[in-house]
């Protein structure tokens, strides 16, 4: 079980928290000019480091606040936890 | 036509609690049913959503997440708790009388902030006596040791596995638990069962 550390709530229960996915993902300003390979790569293409990651997570039982964290995905250590600007 | 009747959220389900009370000598747990409950949203960086707050409740809402603070709407005694950092909840007392809504919806412009009503979604338990902290602990994962938690504190999370929403009220200590209506009688339940395994005399 992970302690998250909360931007607002502070640490608690890996149980209150929702996983995001990939953090920092862009929508392209103009969808109709993306061949379908970059629309799909928008889309459904997804980081999958051994190491490093950048991650959304979402308080869901508490404060329902979304934030980011950079979570090794070997040791699930969380290295850095930063609010969404 | 019959007379509309009340029927809170726990004594919808009697088996579940004929008495509606758990007593023993170290802790109690009772439903307060039927209170006023709002879900407020703003920033109270905004002068007239801080102010509309202020003119009602005589403060504005408490910035510090999961604090609460303790006010008067009148005679009524109202609790504003930290429940996001635009969100709070605003609980008062007889959901049927209060006219705090009401009161809120007009002193905070519709452009500055939002007051909903969630009464009827929600139910409060009360819990107090010597071994209260350890009914709250029992069942999340919050740490409520008086060096962690305290008066003026609240938490969401996760008590026996449903969402609630803890305040501790006085030093006593006695707790208040918001959960929704519908795990009124879950928690209940939980909470007999486990008084009843920690062997809370």
């Amino acid at each position: 079980m992970l302690l998250i550390e909360c931007p607002w709530c502070g640490p608690r229960d890996e149980s209150e928290f929702s996983y995001g996915g990939e953090a920092h993902i862009v929508r392209p300003p103009e969808p109709d000019r993306l061949t379908d390979e970059e629309w799909a790569d928008y889309l459904f293409m997804r980081k999958n480091p051994r190491g490093r990651h950048l991650e959304q997570w979402c308080h869901a039982h508490g404060c329902r606040q979304w934030f980011n964290a950079e979570r090794d995905t070997v040791t699930s250590e969380i290295v850095r936890i930063y609010r969404v600007e | 036509m019959a007379e509309p009747r009340r029927e809170s959220p726990l004594g919808r389900a009697p088996a579940a609690a004929p008495n509606r009370l758990i007593e023993r000598p170290s802790v109690r747990v009772e439903e307060l049913p039927f209170r006023a409950i709002l879900v407020l949203h703003g920033r109270t960086g905004r002068p007239r959503f801080a102010q509309g707050v202020a003119q009602v409740l005589g403060r504005p809402p408490p910035d510090a997440p999961n604090t609460f603070v303790e006010t008067r709407f009148g005679e009524e005694g109202v609790v504003i708790a930290w429940a996001g950092p635009e969100e709070w909840f605003v609980i008062g007392q007889e959901e049927g009388t209060s006219g705090l809504r009401v009161a809120l919806r007009q002193a905070i412009p519709e452009t500055d902030g939002a007051v909903v009503d969630v009464s009827s979604g929600f139910t409060l338990f009360t819990l107090e006596g010597r071994r209260a902290r350890d009914l709250v602990a029992a069942g999340c994962s919050i740490d409520v040791h008086p060096r962690a938690f305290g008066p003026g504190r609240c938490a969401q999370t996760l008590y026996a596995r449903t969402g609630v929403s803890v305040l501790q009220r006085d030093e006593t200590p006695r707790f208040e638990m918001m959960v929704r209506r519908s795990y009124a009688a879950w928690l209940w339940r939980w909470m007999e069962s486990s008084a009843e395994l920690m062997a809370v005399e």
